[in-house]
């Protein structure tokens, strides 16, 4: 919302006098906007610590559910699953090696 | 070069050679889902643990993999000679062993606060999950923040 008659506006408020009903949809938007912004805000920090790092590692993109299943694991079990993975990525990048190489047949 | 550290690790601890596990390992160890490619222990070099150090890795030909020849670690340093830090690439993967960690202090003391794992039947010192998220943190890099993130998740989860 801009100034009426040279007069700022502030935001979210809309003049009594001169209202019309867009005036209103969009005043209402504001304050329904405002309003959900200040209950994220109390959400948040109304988290408990251990939820609000839950929420900070989802939000990095760690993925928990894999760290559930990591932790049902014996320590060799970890072991043994990302020696597997390591060696899968290892081959991985001998394939794109050979590839880039010219020694497989591409696709294209 | 075939990774293989379960048997690296086997070799190390069956040597007598006195490390604690530190680095993404450590982290893997504790359920971190993250992969990495070396294994990071903390040591104190004096000449009887290179020399054991020697004995463990000699049949995965050892070099030094920061030097441009790749000198071999089986000859170099030499005899009395002060080592700070050893980069080694052997056969079954590469094993860094670091003297010092950035915020941890000693090795006395990051082995007193450290876990004792049983990893294919050796028993196997790491850093502790507290001091291992201290390391992350100290080091401050995108990855290693990453992985204080995951591993603060993971103590979480460990006191419930």
């Amino acid at each position: 919302m801009g100034g009426e008659g040279g007069r700022a506006v502030a935001r979210g408020t809309v003049p009594c006098k001169r209202r019309t009903g867009a005036d209103v949809v969009e005043g209402a938007g504001w304050w329904m906007i405002s309003f959900c912004r200040a209950a994220q805000k109390r959400f948040v920090l109304g988290m408990e610590p251990e939820s609000a790092l839950f929420e900070e590692a989802r939000q990095a993109g760690i993925d928990l559910d894999l760290i559930d299943t990591n932790l049902a694991l014996s320590v060799g079990e970890r072991w043994r699953q990302h020696d597997g993975a390591l060696r899968f990525i290892l081959k991985l990048q001998e394939a794109k090696a050979a590839h880039d190489a010219g020694l497989q047949p591409t696709d294209r | 070069m075939t990774p293989d550290f379960s048997q690296l690790i086997a070799k190390l601890t069956d040597s007598g050679f006195e490390f604690v596990m530190i680095g993404g390992y450590a982290a893997v160890t504790h359920g971190s889902s993250q992969v990495t490619r070396d294994l990071e222990i903390y040591a104190v070099l004096t000449d009887e643990n290179v020399e054991l150090l020697r004995l463990a890795l000699a049949e995965w030909n050892p070099r030094h993999r920061m030097t441009p020849q790749r000198l071999s670690f089986l000859k170099f340093p030499k005899p009395g000679e002060r080592v700070d830090n050893l980069y080694l690439e052997t056969y079954v993967g590469v094993v860094d062993i670091l003297t010092a960690v950035l915020g941890l202090g000693d090795f006395a003391r990051l082995k007193s606060a450290a876990e004792k794992f049983e990893i294919d039947g050796r028993v196997c010192w790491v850093i502790s999950l507290e001091d291992l998220i201290l390391a992350k943190e100290a080091v401050g890099r995108g990855k290693d923040k990453l992985t204080a993130v995951e591993l603060r998740v993971i103590a979480a989860k460990r006191k419930r």
